[in-house]
């Protein structure tokens, strides 16, 4: 990170849902549990509130200390358009309580306004060390294209969707060559009819015992890729990251890697017009 | 008429029947009639919908393809994305759409500067080296100087309907067809009647609307001519290179 040299980004995610603050508090518990130290959240998810407090429970709770974990939140369109990048990190730390976050993102490459909302945020990050590193998520890869030509840092941590329907190769392998942390949201894809029937997972589920959501996270992890795994009940959370008693073998994420098929689940241009 | 259509015509007729009938013996029970004609008129209605699959969804103006819609709807990767007004679809050759995933955003009324706001929403739902298609009167551009023009057009224009997929275009009706008042029923009902009446009902709908845009085209004066080719011009170019740049290929059908 940035400005913190001696952390590094966990490797598991856990994304901050819309429950009530006591069921937030048992999923980040049980996160904590399972070895998760990293924690997504978003202005959009109007949550950042209750993810503060939950969080401050949940680390009294397991007696892990703040430094130990990692925090991310990110700004929407809105408010990459107004431009008022540096009240809007101060309005997030306020919301949650914090002195100071591990990342703050962009949710969108909002078109024609980023850019400059970017160069806002590098001047941010020197200036105000309240942020330890800089991320944007649904990029694509022109995007990073540009923002090399016209900005002077590219981001940390880059969190697109990545699924088996949707592996995104060459953003990784981009991401590798510039030291880009990679992040994957939705990694199960909401286990819609094309993952949970797949016969591939499926059949790597029995070969080691575990659920298809754990090799989806294993072959995440093993990639070098941080899946940030949603979800509101608190046993699934502690399946879904075990995933340290098996190891999937180079022929495994081959068969994975020929489930791709360009198969985006969110699409980006509803959301963000002219994305 | 293809077999859903037929279907359609069918239990179109065999429901006005008996919905005459049952006028015929409501109207000497006053309550009790009306109660039927409502309830028969209501069948009627949601049997029209149920089977007609080429009736063109209403818009609510609110309900359009957003993340909460894909979400519930899977399709992804369509070969081709019609833009336009609501003869485009007719307007694409059939060959181009044979065998092919097609996403049919054309709505009445749209003009070039709407196309390009639906074009920046709905691109993502095309695979790479996907196509859009516009067909392109000589008066498309014309609403752009329309003192009449009004940018929530944008939303009511915007209707997607899908073909070729018929479980997704029954989703999408579903979605679209939500619209109380019986008055939209009974126009669809009227439509579906001169459909079957009359030949070649929307070819026919269709040349006298273009006979229209030529007679107004040529009623124009020279200067104002000008000026829309210059902003049509504007419009291609700008949505051509938003295309090369999304890896999708833009293509102009003049008709």
């Amino acid at each position: 990170m940035r400005n913190n040299p001696n952390k590094t980004v966990p490797n598991l995610f856990m994304a901050a849902n819309w429950s009530d603050e006591k069921q937030m508090v048992r999923l980040f518990v049980e996160g904590l549990r399972s070895g998760v130290r990293g924690f997504d959240t978003a202005r959009e998810y109007k949550v950042e509130k209750r993810v503060g407090k939950a969080l401050k429970l949940a680390l009294q709770e397991t007696g892990i200390a703040r430094k130990d974990v990692f925090i991310q939140t990110r700004i929407c369109n809105e408010e990459i358009i107004r431009g008022k990048i540096r009240d809007e990190v101060h309005r997030s730390l306020d919301k949650m309580g914090l002195d100071y976050l591990d990342c703050f993102m962009f949710h969108w490459p909002t078109p024609n306004f980023y850019i400059e909302a970017w160069k806002d945020l590098e001047k941010l990050l020197t200036a105000d060390k309240v942020i330890g590193s800089l991320g944007i998520c649904n990029c694509r890869l022109r995007h990073l294209h540009q923002m090399e030509k016209e900005c002077s840092m590219l981001p940390d941590i880059l969190q697109v969707e990545i699924t088996p329907l949707w592996q995104v190769s060459e953003l990784k392998d981009y991401c590798s060559e510039k030291g880009i942390v990679l992040q994957a949201f939705s990694p199960l894809c909401k286990m819609i009819e094309p993952i949970r029937n797949n016969e591939i997972l499926q059949a790597l589920a029995l070969k080691h015992g575990v659920s298809i959501p754990q090799i989806i996270i294993r072959w995440n992890y093993q990639r070098g890729i941080r899946p940030i795994s949603l979800t509101t009940k608190v046993e699934r959370v502690k399946s879904n990251y075990d995933i340290e008693g098996f190891e999937l073998s180079e022929e495994d994420m081959k068969e994975i890697r020929s489930i791709d098929c360009g198969y985006k689940y969110h699409l980006e241009s509803a959301t963000c017009s002219g994305f | 008429m293809d077999a859903h259509q037929k279907k359609a015509a069918a239990v179109a007729v065999v429901a006005s029947i008996i919905a005459f009938l049952l006028i015929v013996y409501a109207l000497r029970l006053t309550v009790f009639g009306s109660i039927i004609i409502a309830a028969c008129w209501l069948l009627l209605a949601f049997l029209f919908l149920k089977v007609n699959r080429w009736m063109r969804p209403y818009l609510n103006g609110k309900e359009y393809p957003n993340n909460d819609w894909y979400r519930k709807h899977f399709d992804r990767n369509y070969d081709i994305l019609i833009l336009g007004d609501d003869i485009s679809r007719s307007q694409v050759p059939e060959e181009y759409l044979q065998d092919k995933k097609v996403f049919d955003c054309s709505f009445s009324d749209q003009n070039l500067y709407v196309d390009f706001l639906v074009l920046k929403n709905t691109f993502s739902i095309l695979k790479p080296q996907g196509v859009v298609y516009i067909p392109l009167r000589k008066a498309s551009i014309k609403y752009i100087n329309d003192k009449f023009y009004d940018e929530r057009r944008y939303y009511w224009a915007l209707s997607p309907y899908v073909f070729n997929s018929s479980s997704v275009s029954c989703a999408l009706k579903k979605v679209y067809t939500r619209i109380p008042g019986l008055l939209f029923r009974f126009k669809d009902l009227l439509y579906l009647l001169r459909r079957v009446f009359v030949p070649n009902y929307d070819a026919l709908k269709i040349l006298k609307r273009i006979e229209k845009e030529t007679t107004w085209l040529e009623n124009t004066p020279d200067k104002v001519k000008n000026d829309l080719k210059i902003n049509q011009k504007h419009f291609i170019d700008e949505m051509q290179s938003f295309c090369d740049e999304r890896d999708i290929k833009l293509k102009i059908i003049d008709v």
